[in-house]
């Protein structure tokens, strides 16, 4: 060791804090890009297991294979996998509209059980077709297209293949104008189940992929193939090179994940945000470093100048700083990396439930280590490090001999610039004045203490406001929510049945309150119905009637009796008129569209008829603004009549005819992770025999994505301020207590004339309240300004008026308490040791 | 009781082994108005005395009187403003605030106070200690002269009770070793001011009134200067008598 690493190693012992805090700092900057380099590499882990669960492990798909080819691609060298099924043909999806106009069509595929085994397919009613004649429909025929499919109906399809100019079509190519659907055959198949959109579907595909088994004989002798790749980046070499007659596409979902991706946004953005957190955190952590090396130089450039004056070259000098720097580095960077993937590894547990949610694929998200990235990450430390040492040597080196001993460069400052105005004598004093010009004179040194802290303010402030700005949004949204989470209908399904059902979904993952209720349509006919009731309904309902007589639909609901009750007492009725055999019902008349309650607080009597026009039941409706439980029924017209009865009064309904002849059912749960009740009720229905059909829906899905996503906004936005706020910290620390360290013969010379402790106290904290005041001059203004950019950008995406911009006051408050809080503590620990020591000592200290 | 009276001051560094005894139950008294010199060799503890009198290094043991106050006997805060009002204290590195310039430095005891300043002493004093056209002037931009003349006017801004001077001219070539010191006494004879200086220089302390020798933390001879001249001559006389 010479001699030069050996001082630069004495003055890190010697200054043992110091030493111990640019350390921190290291550990925290190395700790941060660790964790978000390796939250990064777990999440797209994840991303790429939650894709591969939904789509499928492929790489390229030939979407018209022939048996030959087939053949070829399974036995090619570079292939890790293939699976393959039979493309049937395409039909016209009778009654699709206007929303599905570039997906006109049905495809017919034939899996086979190898096919199944690798394309995933999620069920969510029915079960799996057996055979040739059987079909599972996906869930985006209804959602897309709007066409109502359900399990038990028959489909007659006129299958037959699509073509523009003589050239066959597959599902690679996307509906053209001009393209022709040419009828070989008509099939007839039977709808046993209903499956989610299956992510081996093209988005851009124009059928909706219908799955039934490969016949025996019925061979149309062309093959959809998904190809798997020992080398996944080569896959669009490779489709190029080996399609043949076919065409191809990639895997685009996957592939972008795993970082192979021609799509420009995606790239953009991943590299935009990636670059954005790696350069706050650079700089954050430079100014920290750098700070501390800046410090501990100018303490050392008396010693500088000893050692050039016998004969040190500057590159010694810089190069036993560059050691010192090497010192640090390693003795932080291990701590760093080990601290970085500790926390997130303690963070995924918390985060992991919500992103399950998200993306409701079932694939847990873990932790992922990467070691390239870990290695990126402990060379980034290192070269922030070596330049934030590299910076200050330089300037040491530049600096002539006699000033380095002398130390004249530290207190040189202008009159003109230290001047103070009038108005901080009167306000403050001399204290004031003091305080006001060694800020000024040391506002080079200050500039990363207010940089550093107006940075974390900034991102807690603009992070925070664009929390509640995408809160207030999606409130506005989801104004209308629905009650529960989870809805289960079922149609002509026994009571029996349904209530067995019941007992055993409502014990599901995640639910912790139910209810159900049974929906039947009555026919009804009353002369009683106000005319502030009447005349908007008939105007409404196009209905020509004339005179009191008027004939509605009554859409029933008989709910759980506590739910009634309940609801009555809400409303301020006697429960004795509606119980027992005459009692009287609750009634809702509702405008849809409008959402207006018509004649609320009246009684109307009604008559229920039979479909043949027989008077059934009377009886009595006292009209209220509301209902207790949201109905299940599907379509419902402009104008609803909708009545609410407890379920101990269905006897008493009992065998009256409904109008369409049907009888709905439907179950309503609330769950606390209704993704996850959604996969166990689906698995539950699966094996369970049961008539009629049934369809389930996720009522949270919208605002439960919305919900995760806002709290892994969150998760991320609180680690990365509360990071920064630790950088801040340790800087602010170091810059401050150094600076006190520096000033000590000032401080006692001031002490020596007879500055009392007071008046020392009053100095410091006036000096700390300037720097604080710059801070939040710049925190808040630049918040505002971001905040009201963030506001500006999420209203004019949801296109939304009369949406208020808030200034986030509660975030801005707890900032500058922050803010102060900090830079007092820190002044007060390093004034407080300052103050305590003998003033002579601190005035023949040849060191400051 | 004399105006400034000192009694068995002990000032002791560090502790076991490392114990070093910079003042060794010092007692003196001096009148008021008069100018006393202190001598020794380096590390006698002359400059250890004269900041235990300023109130800037608290001594060990032993009081400090000042016109019949013990000095350490209030809080800190209570030096602080004996410091501020009584003392006026020299060092040899001017030990000025580099961020005030000359005219604040030499009011800050004063502006410390709250007290508006007296304009007529001020200018008074920069015209006496030449510093009228440097008055805006930071400490960096003055010449080392410059420099002590405003600690000096610093120290007699407030018309201190006693000026304490901590080898005043030692970083200073002669010609303004000798105007600093031209400067001190028309101050002590103009405003009776008691004046102790630190000194290893014989001339200087020559001009004093009295000279105190400090060894070894002691006071080891307390002289009026015709007296210890004349005292010394016998002494060489009686050994050349004695044909030593």
């Amino acid at each position: 060791m010479n001699v030069f690493h050996k001082t630069a190693l004495l003055g890190l012992c010697r200054n043992r804090t110091r030493t111990l805090v640019t350390i921190t700092g290291v550990v925290l900057s190395a700790a941060m890009f660790t964790g978000i380099v390796t939250f990064g590499t777990s999440l797209l882990q994840y991303l790429i297991h939650a894709e591969i669960a939904k789509g499928g492990e492929w790489h390229v798909l030939f979407s018209d294979a022939d048996p030959a080819f087939l053949q070829e691609l399974q036995e090619e060298e570079e292939t890790a996998g293939t699976a393959a099924f039979e493309n049937i043909g395409y039909a016209l999806l009778e009654g699709a509209g206007e929303m599905s106009a570039e997906k006109p069509y049905l495809f017919l595929g034939g899996f086979s059980d190898e096919a199944l085994k690798e394309l995933p397919v999620h069920l969510t009613a029915g079960r799996m077709p057996e055979n040739e004649r059987e079909v599972l429909i996906p869930d985006h025929i209804a959602i897309k297209a709007g066409v109502r499919i359900s399990v038990g109906d028959t489909l007659e399809l006129a299958v037959g293949e699509r073509r523009i100019e003589g050239q066959l079509l597959t599902q690679c190519d996307s509906y053209q104008t001009g393209e022709t659907l040419e009828i070989k055959e008509t099939r007839i198949y039977t709808v046993t189940g209903i499956y989610e959109r299956p992510g081996f579907e093209l988005h851009e595909a124009p059928g909706y992929t219908l799955l039934t088994r490969p016949g025996e004989e019925e061979q149309s002798g062309r093959y959809s193939v998904y190809v798997k790749l020992y080398a996944p980046r080569q896959a669009k070499d490779y489709a190029g090179r080996r399609h043949g007659e076919s065409a191809w596409a990639v895997n685009e979902n996957l592939l972008r994940f795993m970082g192979i991706t021609d799509d420009p946004i995606f790239q953009a953005f991943l590299y935009s945000i990636g670059g954005i957190l790696g350069v706050i955190i650079m700089t954050a952590s430079v100014f920290l470093i750098y700070n501390s090396f800046h410090i501990s130089l100018n303490e050392r450039i008396q010693q500088f100048g000893i050692l050039m004056s016998v004969g040190a070259t500057s590159a010694q000098l810089k190069e036993s700083v560059l050691f010192e720097g090497f010192c640090i580095g390693s003795a932080g960077i291990p701590f760093g990396l080990l601290a970085g993937v500790g926390c997130v590894k303690m963070l995924l547990p918390a985060v992991s439930d919500h992103f399950g949610n998200i993306l409701s694929s079932g694939v847990p998200l873990k932790l992922s280590v990467s070691f390239p990235a870990l290695l990126l990450a402990a060379a980034v430390s290192m070269v922030t490090i070596l330049i934030s040492a590299w910076i200050p040597a330089r300037k040491a080196a530049l600096t002539p001999v006699l000033e380095c001993i002398r130390q004249t460069g530290e207190i040189r400052a202008e009159e003109k610039s230290l001047r103070t105005s009038k108005a901080v004598w009167k306000l403050f004093g001399l204290e004031g004045v003091l305080a006001m010009k060694n800020f000024k004179r040391n506002k080079k040194r200050y500039r990363s203490v207010i940089l550093s802290l107006t940075f974390s303010m900034v991102l807690a402030i603009t992070g925070s406001a664009f929390q509640t700005t995408l809160k207030r949004v999606a409130g506005e949204i989801t104004a209308q929510a629905a009650d529960g989470d989870v809805l289960f209908v079922a149609e002509d399904m026994s009571e029996e049945t349904f209530v067995r059902l019941y007992k055993q979904m409502e014990g599901a993952e995640g639910i912790y309150k139910s209810t159900w209720q049974i929906n039947p349509i009555y026919t009804a006919m009353t002369d009683e119905l106000p005319e502030n009731i009447l005349e908007p309904y008939r105007e409404k309902m196009g209905d020509s009637s004339e005179g009191p007589v008027q004939q509605i639909p009554l859409y029933v609901q008989f709910i759980e009796d506590d739910l009634f009750f309940d609801f009555l007492r809400e409303k301020g009725l006697p429960r004795e008129e509606y119980t027992g055999p005459d009692a009287k019902v609750l009634m809702c008349a509702v405008d849809a569209e409008t959402h207006t309650v018509y004649g609320t607080g009246s009684f109307i009597n009604f008559t229920l008829m039979s479909s043949s026009g027989e008077e059934e039941k009377e009886i009595c409706a006292a009209l209220v603004d509301n209902y207790p439980l949201d109905t299940t029924f599907m379509d419902v017209p402009d104008w609803i009549f909708v009545m609410t009865v407890p379920m101990q009064q269905k006897p008493y309904f009992d065998g009256i005819p409904t109008l369409d002849g049907k009888l709905q059912q439907g179950m309503i749960f609330w769950s606390s992770t209704p993704s996850k009740t959604i996969t166990a009720l689906q698995s539950l229905l699966t094996e369970q025999e049961t008539e009629g059909s049934y369809m389930l829906y996720n009522l949270s899905k919208a605002f439960e994505l919305f919900r995760n996503l806002s709290f892994v906004i969150d998760v991320f936005m609180y680690m990365f301020v509360f990071m920064l706020s630790l950088i801040a910290v340790a800087n602010v620390f170091n810059t401050i207590s150094t600076n006190i360290q520096l000033r000590r013969r000032e401080l006692a010379m001031l002490r020596s004339v007879g500055m009392s402790e007071r008046g020392f106290c009053r100095m410091m904290n006036l000096e700390c309240v300037f720097y604080g005041m710059r801070t939040l001059l710049y925190g808040l203004l630049l918040s505002g300004i971001l905040s009201f950019l963030i506001y500006k950008v999420l209203v004019s995406i949801e296109k939304m008026d009369d949406f208020a911009y808030v200034f986030p006051w509660r975030a801005a408050a707890f900032s500058v308490l922050g803010v102060f809080g900090i830079v007092f503590l820190t002044m007060f620990y390093a004034t407080g040791k300052v103050r305590k020591e003998n003033i002579i000592d601190a005035l023949r200290d040849e060191n400051v | 009781m004399e105006f400034l009276e000192v009694r068995n001051l002990c000032k002791i560094y560090g502790k076991g082994a490392n114990q070093v005894t910079a003042l060794d139950h010092v007692s003196l008294k001096v009148p008021k108005g008069e100018f006393t010199a202190i001598i020794g060799s380096s590390g006698s503890g002359k400059s250890t005395l004269l900041h235990a009198i300023a109130g800037v290094d608290i001594p060990t043991r032993g009081k400090v009187y000042l016109d019949g106050q013990d000095i350490y006997a209030g809080n800190r805060e209570q030096l602080a403003v004996f410091r501020r009002r009584q003392v006026g204290l020299i060092y040899q590195f001017n030990n000025l605030i580099p961020t005030l310039n000359v005219v604040e430095n030499i009011t800050l005891p004063v502006l410390m106070d709250r007290r508006k300043v007296n304009q007529e002493r001020l200018e008074d004093l920069l015209e006496h200690l030449g510093l009228k056209d440097r008055r805006r002037h930071l400490p960096n931009q003055l010449s080392g002269g410059q420099q002590q003349r405003v600690a000096i006017g610093r120290a007699l801004m407030n018309a201190p009770a006693v000026m304490l001077a901590d080898e005043p001219t030692g970083s200073l070539d002669s010609k303004n070793g000798y105007e600093i010191l031209q400067l001190l006494k028309e101050s002590n004879q103009k405003y009776k001011q008691t004046l102790l200086l630190v000194t290893h220089d014989e001339n200087i302390a020559l001009q004093a009134e009295r000279i105190l020798t400090i060894a070894d933390g002691r006071v080891v001879r307390d002289s009026r200067a015709g007296r210890t001249a004349s005292a010394n001559m016998q002494n060489t006389q009686g050994r050349r008598e004695a044909g030593v």
